[in-house]
């Protein structure tokens, strides 16, 4: 049985349901353009709102979960940033309930001794980003729900996050299902690519079989050329 | 831990000053008649230094609930419009209804309270930026202020808005063990409710979404945070009146003992905030200008400086 296992979940804007599962071990990338509901996607799997339908990780149903335990079943991480108080940045990786020990490994992967003690608030915003993935990531949830987790980071953080995401779920009964913009590092890093248009599933399937099938095109208004991807020559039939 | 200590012992002996001094209290229990001392000390001095404990401690619990819940340092009862509606809430029971039973009055300031800050949450907004909050606070007090007035002008008692003005300006004098009650349960039931709140709050911390996503119930806690708030100013505002800038003064010093955490900073902004009443009423009895001042006038003499300087902050912070 999957790992993840969502069913009859609603979308705001979408009367039909939708129903979505995720095998351990695998990073899936979400993509889509904007508004086409990949952050709702996120929400109804995090049970953020009212999303309906149940959600089931790892034979658990995370809204039975208590806030300690429900953090190492699955962990959402916000495409904004924004922090209002001035807490250290130790201390904000520790609101998420993981250990020392969890913590210290976090830490030393996302390579934040250095900021540790500093606030939080006053990072800088690539710094912060840094801050508030530890803190998803430190209790070692099974569901990985994240929001263009690269957006602000440099390209080197870019580059190496997504390894390091790719590396924490592989072989191990965790899944990630991660919102990006970037096409490239989906195929890159991604098992699986889910793309999202007019609020629902477009197309699901390897990055291989997505990025090189029309659907590309008609969705996004971009194609492949020599040079990477270019707009489309002829407009889309769906925009 | 030391600086809580530190707090605790400071409010103690604020306490015992409030209780004793002027000297002669204490030279009364020896005087030719004792029973009056005693008589003296239980039924003026120990309800105002309780009072001023409580209503303190309220004050600060409330301050800091209320802003952890807007993620915002500059929120707090009395500039959120809640003081100003129990006000409301009371005069309107005690002078047009004509309830002026401790009872009475206590539920009407916790309605009004309860108005103010569920009207401000629906027109700021529940993540509210500072200027929207404080505009709509400002705003809320104003009306709750106005209608206050007008509320003592259509009084038939042609004596209300002396009374009430006296009362407004916040008084903890010659209140009976009964009103201390009537302020002093619900005060402490709220206190204690909202320290329970202070995980939640402080998961809060790292925004609304990611608080839901570990299970919160923001609506609930949203509620929860606005019900306590006004259950314990407005039963404190019914007994002593309006006393402005402790809850907003009390949770910062506080979040700087719990290394920024806005919700576990509730019991110690509740310990701040009752040391600074403490020591207000204190310094109301003994300022050398032969009459006792009122108590809200003192701690907005020395708040309205620290609410300015702590907007300068946030501005010079903010600059590029």
């Amino acid at each position: 049985m999957s790992l993840v296992v969502a069913r009859e979940i609603a979308l705001p804007g979408r009367l039909e349901p939708t129903n979505l599962s995720l095998e351990a071990g695998t990073l899936t990338a979400l993509v889509g353009p904007n508004g086409s509901g990949k952050t709702s996607l996120l929400h109804a799997l995090a049970r953020i709102g009212s999303p309906g339908g149940s959600v089931i990780v790892n034979g658990e149903d995370p809204t039975r979960l208590p806030p300690a335990m429900r953090t190492r079943l699955l962990a959402y991480l916000p495409a904004t940033r924004d922090l209002s108080w001035p807490i250290s940045a130790r201390d904000l990786v520790a609101l998420s309930g993981a250990s020392g020990e969890e913590i210290d490994r976090i830490v030393a992967r996302l390579e934040l001794d250095a900021f540790g003690a500093r606030r939080a608030d006053l990072l800088s915003t690539g710094e912060r980003s840094r801050v508030l993935l530890a803190r998803a990531l430190a209790p070692r949830p099974r569901l990985l729900l994240f929001d263009e987790p690269t957006a602000n980071l440099d390209p080197l953080w870019q580059i190496r996050l997504m390894a390091l995401l790719a590396d924490e779920v592989q072989g191990k009964r965790r899944a990630a299902l991660v919102a990006m913009h970037d096409l490239d590092a989906a195929l890159r890093h991604a098992d699986r690519i889910i793309v999202m248009h007019d609020r629902r599933i477009a197309a699901d399937g390897t990055p291989e079989k997505i990025l090189h099938s029309e659907v590309i095109t008609r969705i996004f208004g971009i194609e492949r050329t020599a040079d990477g991807w270019a707009a489309a020559a002829i407009p889309s039939v769906d925009r | 831990m030391k600086a809580r200590a530190l707090i605790v012992t400071a409010m103690l002996a604020c306490f015992g000053a409030s209780l004793l001094t002027p000297w002669d209290s204490l030279a009364s229990l020896f005087a030719a008649d004792p029973e009056l001392g005693w008589a003296l000390l239980l039924e003026l001095r120990l309800p105002r230094a309780v009072l001023a404990l409580i209503y303190g401690a309220m004050l600060g619990a409330a301050g800091a609930a209320i802003q952890a819940l807007f993620a915002n340092p500059l929120a707090s009862p009395d500039l959120t419009g809640a003081t100003s509606g129990a006000a409301l809430g009371a005069v309107v029971t005690a002078y047009l209804i004509g309830l002026s039973g401790a009872f009475a009055m206590a539920l009407g300031a916790i309605a009004g309270a309860g108005i103010s800050l569920l009207l401000l949450i629906s027109l700021a907004g529940r993540r509210a930026d500072t200027a929207t909050l404080l505009l709509a606070g400002l705003a809320i007090s104003a009306l709750a202020g106005a209608l206050t007035t007008l509320a003592l002008a259509l009084a038939p008692s042609p004596f209300a808005f002396y009374d009430a003005y006296a009362w407004l300006m916040g008084s903890l004098a010659d209140r009976s063990l009964e009103q201390l009650a009537f302020a002093g349960i619900p005060a402490v039931v709220a206190i204690i409710w909202l320290a329970s709140l202070a995980p939640a709050l402080d998961r809060l911390a790292l925004g609304e979404e990611v608080a839901e996503s570990m299970g919160d119930n923001l609506a609930r806690l949203r509620l929860r945070i606005v019900a306590l708030s006004a259950l314990g100013v407005g039963a404190c505002v019914a007994i002593c009146g309006a006393v402005g800038f402790i809850g907003l003064v009390a949770p910062v010093f506080a979040r700087r003992l719990t290394g920024g955490h806005p919700g576990r900073a509730i019991l110690p902004a509740a310990l701040i905030g009752a040391l600074l009443l403490s020591f207000a009423d204190l310094l109301s009895r003994l300022a050398p200008l032969g009459r006792v001042l009122p108590i809200g006038v003192i701690t907005a003499l020395v708040g309205a400086p620290f609410f300015l300087w702590l907007v300068l902050r946030m501005r010079w912070r903010m600059r590029p």
